[in-house]
C-alpha cells in the first residue's frame, strides 16, 4: 500500500506536464489540490480493512520495503495537509515557472513520503536526497538575490549533512552488515570508536537538516526569503520530515537505548528551544521571526525524541492509561509535529496575507492590520496562543504530553526550560501581535482590504482545525488507547 | 583473490594525491581536470576490488558526467571575463604584478596548513588505526553481483534513484532559464 | 596493512575536501570539495563492504552515492551559474553575513561585486583565489 503514495505523485507528475504550458499552468494547482486530498484520505483509511482486497493489486512483483505504520500514517497526512495549504497560498510566477515549481512540489512530497515510509538507512538517505534536492531550487525559485544565496548556503549545509549521513550509515554497516532499522537496532552496541563516531556525524547531520541549534545557520533566510507558498512547505513539512522525523524515528527506533545519541539530542533540541525563542525577539521581520520560532518549536519535538530514547522502558499509570515514558514521549513528539504543521502554516499564510495586501513585512513599517484585516488578525492571534501552548488549543497538549515526559523521567531541568520558553515565546509574539496587528492603524494603510478569499478560507480553516484539535484532544487519547499504544 | 594489493596501494595514494591537487591548484579548470583525475585513480580502485559497476559508474558519472558539468559551468562564467582582463594585463606590468603577487602569496599562507595537516594525520593513523587480519577478510571478491541485489531486493531504491534524476532534472530546468532569461 | 592503508587513505581525502570548504572563497570549489568527500565516502564503503562481506550491498549504496551526488552537483553548478549572472561575481561574500559564521574566509571576503567592478572579481570567478 506504501507505493501508492509513490505512485499518486508521479503519476500526477507526468499529468501535469503532458498538456501546453498555459493549459497545463492552469491546472496545476487542480492537480496538486487532487493529489493532496487523495493523500489525505488514503493516509487516514490505511489501517482501516477496506484495503486488504486491493493489497494484491499494489504488490509489485519484487519486494517494496515502504511500511505504513501508525506515525508513518499521521505524518503522510500531514504532509499532505501541508501540500494542500500550499496549493492554496498559490505558486506565484509565469506560466512555466508555475508547471516547473508545481512539479517539483509534487517531487518533494514523493520524497518525503518515501521518507517516512521507509525501513532502511540507505533507502533513507535517497529519498532525503529527493527532498533535499528539491528544496534547494524551490528555495531559489523567487530569483532573486537573496533567495540565490539563501538556497546556495541550504546547499552547501544540507550537502555536507548528507555526507556526514553517508559516513556515518558506511560506519554502522561496517559493524553490523546490515542497514535495516530493525537489524541495526538488535546488532548496535556503540562501544567501538567507529560506531561512536557514526553516531557522531548522525546526530550532526540530522541536527543540520533539522535547523537545530547551533547548525540553524540556513534556516531563517532559507523561510524569510522564499515565496509564501515555499516558506509555508518548508516550515510545515519539509524541514521536519528531513530532519526531525529522522530523528524521531531513529532516536526512539534505531538506536534506542545507547545513551550519546539520545542526550545529544535532548541537549541540543533544549539550546534550540532557549536560541529559537530568544533570537525571536530580537527580529524586525515577520518571517524572520516565524523562522526562528520555527527552530524553537523543532527543539520541542528534537527534545522529546531524545527522552524517548532515553529513558528506560519505565510504564506508568496516569489516571488509567498504562504507557511508557518513550511511548508518551513519541506520541508528544507526533502529535507536536502535526501541531507545529497546522499553527505554522497558520501563520505563515498569514504572512503572506500581509504581505500580499501591505507589500512589506518588516515590523516598524506595520500597525493596527487587525482592523482592516480582522480575520488574518484574530487568526493569527490563535495561531500564537497555540504555539505558546495555551489551552484550549492544541499546542497545549504536545507540550504537556512533552513536560509530564520530562518530569516523570526526573528531567526536571529540561522540564522548567520547556515549560520557561513556552512563556518567552508568548513574550515575543505579544510584540508582533501589538506591533503588526493591534494599536494604531498605520498611516497610508486606511485602503487596506482584507486579503483573497482563498487565504482567508485557508486561516480560517487551520485556526479551527487547531482549536477542535485542542478541544477533541481526550478523545485522541481514547483513540490511541483503543489501537493499544497507550 | 584476483587482485593485486600493491597495485590497490598505489591507486590509492594515487587517489589522495590527486585530491590534494584538486584543492590547491590555482585555477578552476585545472582544479576539475584533477578531479577527473582522482576520479579515474578511484574507478581503478574500485574495479580491482571486484566492485565493477561501481567502477563503470564512477568513471562515466564522476569523471565524465560531473567533470563536463563543472566544465561547461566555469565556460559560462568566463566569456564576461576574458576581454578586460587581457586588457588588463596589456596595460603595464607593474601595476598588475603587484597584487597578482600578493594573491598567490596568500593563497600559498592559506593553504601551506593543508599538507601539514594530511602528513600529520597520517602518521597518527599509520601507528594508531587498527588493522585486521588480511586472511579475515577480502574473500569472495568476484562472487557478488550488485545487479541482482539492486534489482532483486532493492527495488525501492532503484525507484528512488528515479525520483532523484527527475529531481534534479526539473532542477536545472527551473534555474536555467533565469540565467538565460538575465543575459537577455 | 590494507585496512589501514585504506583508512589512511579515506580521511586524508575527506581532510582534503573539508580543508578546501573552510579555505576557499570561489563557490565552484566548494562544489568540488563536496565532490571529493563523497569521494572519500565511498572509499569508506569499500573497506565497511570488505570488513563485513556485504559487497554487494556496499557496491549498491556507493553506485547510487555516486549519481545522486553527480545529480547534487549539477544543481550547485546551476545555482552558481545564476548567482553569477545576478552579480557577476563567485565570491563567498555572496552568502552573506550568516555564512560568514560558518566559513571562517567569508568574513575577509569581499561582498558582492557590483557590475562596474567587474574585472577584479572576473579574474577572482574563473582564477578561483
Amino acid at each position: 500500500m506504501g507505493i501508492l503514495f509513490l505512485l499518486v505523485p508521479l503519476i500526477c507528475l507526468f499529468i501535469l506536464n503532458l498538456p501546453r504550458r498555459g493549459a497545463a499552468a492552469k491546472l496545476a494547482p487542480w492537480v496538486l489540490g487532487v493529489v493532496a486530498v487523495l493523500q489525505m484520505v488514503f493516509a487516514a483509511t490505511s489501517h482501516l480493512a477496506c484495503w486488504e482486497p486491493f493489497i494484491g493489486f499494489f504488490t509489485l512483483p519484487v519486494p517494496v520495503a515502504l511500511v505504513v505504520d501508525p506515525i508513518t500514517a499521521v505524518l503522510l497526512f500531514t504532509i499532505a495537509l501541508v501540500v494542500a495549504v500550499v496549493t492554496v497560498v498559490g505558486i506565484q510566477g509565469d506560466a512555466r515557472d508555475k508547471v516547473i515549481t508545481s512539479s517539483l512540489v509534487l517531487t518533494v512530497m514523493a520524497g518525503m513520503n518515501g521518507v517516512v515510509m521507509v525501513r532502511d538507512l540507505f533507502t533513507l538517505y535517497i529519498f532525503l536526497e529527493i527532498t533535499a534536492l528539491s528544496c534547494f531550487v524551490l528555495i531559489a525559485t523567487r530569483k532573486e538575490l537573496r533567495s540565490l544565496s539563501a538556497a546556495f548556503r541550504y546547499f552547501i549545509l544540507s550537502g555536507l549533512a548528507s555526507l556526514a549521513m553517508v559516513l556515518a550509515s558506511a560506519l554502522v554497516f561496517m559493524q553490523v552488515g546490515s542497514l535495516d532499522f530493525a537489524l541495526v537496532a538488535a546488532a548496535i552496541n556503540g562501544q567501538d570508536p567507529a560506531t561512536m563516531t557514526g553516531l557522531i556525524l548522525f546526530v550532526v547531520a540530522f541536527c543540520i537538516k533539522a535547523g537545530a541549534v547551533p547548525f540553524h545557520g540556513w534556516l531563517p533566510e532559507a523561510y524569510s526569503s522564499s515565496s509564501s507558498a515555499i516558506s509555508v512547505l518548508l516550515a510545515g513539512a519539509t524541514t521536519k520530515v528531513a530532519g526531525v522525523y529522522a530523528i524521531i524515528r531513529l532516536s526512539s527506533e534505531v538506536f534506542a537505548g545507547i545513551p550519546g545519541p539520545a542526550q545529544a539530542f535532548m541537549a541540543l533540541g533544549a539550546l534550540s528551544i532557549i536560541v529559537g525563542a530568544f533570537a525571536a525577539m530580537g527580529q524586525k521581520e515577520m518571517k524572520r521571526m516565524l523562522a526562528f520560532s520555527s527552530i524553537s518549536q523543532l527543539g520541542y519535538i528534537v527534545l522529546a525524541a531524545g527522552l524517548a530514547g532515553a529513558a528506560a522502558d519505565v510504564t506508568v499509570s496516569l489516571g488509567g492509561l498504562q504507557t511508557s515514558i518513550a511511548m508518551l514521549a513519541i506520541i508528544g513528539a507526533v502529535v507536536h509535529f502535526v501541531n507545529h504543521a497546522l499553527f505554522k502554516s497558520l501563520l505563515f499564510v498569514n504572512a503572506a496575507a500581509v504581505e500580499e495586501q501591505c507589500g512589506t513585512t518588516q515590523l516598524d513599517q506595520l500597525g493596527g492590520l487587525t482592523d482592516r484585516m480582522p480575520v488574518t488578525g484574530w487568526t493569527s492571534v490563535i495561531g500564537f496562543l497555540s504555539t505558546a501552548g495555551l489551552p484550549p488549543f492544541s499546542g497545549f497538549w504536545s507540550k504537556l504530553l512533552i513536560v509530564i515526559a520530562l518530569v516523570l523521567a526526573n528531567q526536571w531541568v529540561y522540564a522548567v526550560i520547556a515549560i520557561l520558553m513556552s512563556l518567552v515565546t508568548l513574550g515575543y509574539f505579544l510584540i508582533l501581535q501589538r506591533k503588526v496587528f493591534f494599536g494604531e492603524l498605520r498611516k497610508g494603510f486606511e485602503e487596506l482590504k482584507e486579503a483573497r478569499g482563498a487565504l482567508v478560507g485557508t486561516s480560517l480553516i487551520l485556526a479551527g482545525l487547531t482549536t477542535a484539535l485542542g478541544l477533541l484532544f481526550p478523545f485522541v487519547l481514547l483513540l490511541l488507547q483503543g489501537f493499544g499504544l497507550v | 583473490m584476483g587482485f593485486s594489493t600493491v597495485t590497490i596501494i598505489i591507486l590509492l595514494i594515487a587517489v589522495v594525491l590527486a585530491a590534494f591537487a584538486a584543492v590547491v591548484v590555482r585555477t578552476l579548470p585545472a582544479a576539475t581536470i584533477f578531479l577527473a583525475v582522482t576520479s579515474v585513480f578511484l574507478a581503478s580502485a574500485l574495479y580491482l576490488f571486484g566492485m565493477q559497476l561501481a567502477a563503470v559508474i564512477e568513471l562515466s558519472v564522476s569523471a565524465g558526467l560531473v567533470t563536463a558539468i563543472l566544465a561547461s559551468a566555469i565556460a559560462l562564467l568566463k566569456p564576461a571575463d576574458d576581454k578586460p582582463a587581457a586588457t588588463e594585463a596589456g596595460r603595464g606590468d607593474a601595476s598588475s604584478n603587484a597584487p597578482a603577487n600578493a594573491a598567490r602569496n596568500s593563497r600559498l599562507m592559506r593553504y601551506l596548513a593543508l599538507p601539514i595537516i594530511m602528513l600529520a594525520l597520517a602518521v597518527a593513523l599509520l601507528i594508531l588505526a587498527p588493522d585486521l587480519d588480511s586472511s579475515l577478510i577480502w574473500t569472495d571478491i568476484y562472487s557478488f553481483s550488485p545487479q541482482a541485489l539492486l534489482w532483486g531486493e532493492r527495488t525501492l531504491d532503484i525507484i528512488a534513484l528515479i525520483f532523484v534524476i527527475l529531481a534534479g532534472v526539473l532542477g536545472v530546468a527551473a534555474l536555467i532559464r533565469r540565467r538565460e532569461g538575465e543575459e537577455r | 596493512m590494507l585496512t589501514k592503508l585504506f583508512i589512511v587513505a579515506l580521511v586524508l581525502t575527506a581532510t582534503a575536501g573539508i580543508y578546501s570548504i573552510v579555505a576557499t572563497r570561489n563557490l565552484l570549489r566548494v562544489l568540488i570539495a563536496m565532490e571529493i568527500i563523497s569521494k572519500a565516502a565511498v572509499l569508506l564503503l569499500m573497506l565497511a563492504g570488505a570488513i563485513n562481506g556485504q559487497m554487494a550491498q556496499a557496491e549498491a549504496f556507493a553506485v547510487a552515492l555516486i549519481i545522486i551526488e553527480a545529480v547534487v552537483t549539477a544543481i550547485g553548478a546551476v545555482l552558481c551559474i545564476a548567482l553569477h549572472a545576478k552579480t557577476g561575481s563567485l565570491d563567498i561574500g555572496l552568502l552573506g553575513k550568516a555564512a560568514q559564521a560558518i566559513l571562517p574566509t567569508a568574513a575577509q571576503a569581499t561582498p558582492a561585486v557590483l557590475p562596474t567592478q567587474a574585472t577584479p572579481a572576473e579574474e577572482g570567478a574563473h582564477n578561483a583565489e
